[in-house]
């Protein structure tokens, strides 16, 4: 295997120590990540933790009305925290709604690791930290934005996760992520699109002027985000 | 499956018209109606939107995949 001359572009595994690295650098397996693949079924044995370097996944509550999204993930994270946890199931399903590419462990070379390497354990928990604050900045959101701002923070974050400024979604699915019905998004995304902060065409969203974005996302964007970057001690 | 597509006409001081260009599929074209009243009802219940203080001047205008204007719903003509 030649993983060793293969760059890291994942920031998870890119802000690890180069010995708890070349630890899991043998398990680590390329794998392409398609759209809308399943990376974790609800309720049923975590086999594989993915460490995303393109794409976005997102996490999402698969209720009665429709998935919601509670969460997401892209290559500056790691689908699979319960393992770190010492957790084998979640009632969330992780998939792919940006295609992508990254690398897999097994759940098992990864405990046996983490079992090797307190340092590597510590590290792994501060990310779910880092996840447990985006989380919460979710449901701070939800509570606290309108639907403009929540927008925002959904583009941001997803630009955030995407080479360049195009973000390949549609407004369902962004009705999906926000939990608003499609003409919420339309007429939210046809405000925007107003103030020249993106272009939508359908199923692309063009984002013209990330500044302004986060303006309009005010304090429903940023936290987890920073705290993301003290926590990993990376540069945002 | 015929799809419809529920653009929102709102009160802006210029273009109030958002297209919607993705559409929603009705397995039967008799739901129409219904399903534009359950959507405006949604959405006057839990979209708080800066752009919309006030759902009660809106209305849908719903087109077929021709482009014909088949339902024109106000918002206030949703609430019973």
């Amino acid at each position: 295997m030649q993983l060793q001359q293969v760059p890291i572009g994942n920031r998870l595994l890119a802000s690890l120590s180069a010995d708890d690295l070349a630890r899991l650098q043998p398990h680590l397996e390329p794998v392409s990540l398609a759209l809308r693949q399943v990376l974790i079924e609800p309720n049923m044995p975590i086999e594989h933790a993915y460490f995303p370097e393109q794409g976005m996944s997102s996490v999402t509550n698969n209720s009665s009305g429709g998935k919601i999204e509670v969460g997401v993930i892209g290559q500056e994270g790691m689908i699979g925290l319960p393992i770190v946890l010492g957790i084998d199931q979640t009632p969330y399903e992780h998939f792919m709604q940006i295609p992508g590419h990254g690398w897999r462990i097994a759940a098992h070379d990864l405990e046996q690791a983490m079992a090797q390497s307190r340092s590597l354990h510590r590290h792994l928990l501060r990310y779910v930290q880092a996840s447990h604050v985006q989380a919460s900045e979710t449901a701070f959101a939800n509570a606290n934005s309108d639907i403009e701002a929540r927008l925002a923070r959904w583009l941001l974050m997803c630009h955030d996760r995407v080479d360049g400024d195009d973000i390949p979604l549609t407004h369902e699915f962004i009705a999906m992520m926000l939990g608003v019905r499609r003409p919420g998004v339309t007429v939210a995304l046809h405000v925007l699109e107003g103030m020249r902060v993106i272009r939508a065409k359908r199923g692309l969203i063009t984002v013209l002027d990330r500044e302004k974005l986060e303006e309009l996302a005010d304090e429903a964007y940023g936290l987890s985000e920073t705290e993301y970057s003290r926590l990993m001690k990376t540069e945002a | 499956m015929p799809r419809y597509f529920l653009h929102l006409r709102y009160p802006a001081s210029e273009d109030g018209f958002a297209r919607d260009d993705e559409g929603d599929e009705l397995t039967d074209p008799d739901d129409l109606r219904q399903h534009v009243v359950d959507t405006a009802r949604d959405l006057m219940r839990s979209a708080r939107l800066k752009a919309i203080p006030d759902w009660l001047r809106c209305s849908f205008e719903v087109t077929d995949e021709v482009g014909a204007v088949v339902l024109t719903l106000p918002f206030s003509e949703a609430v019973k």
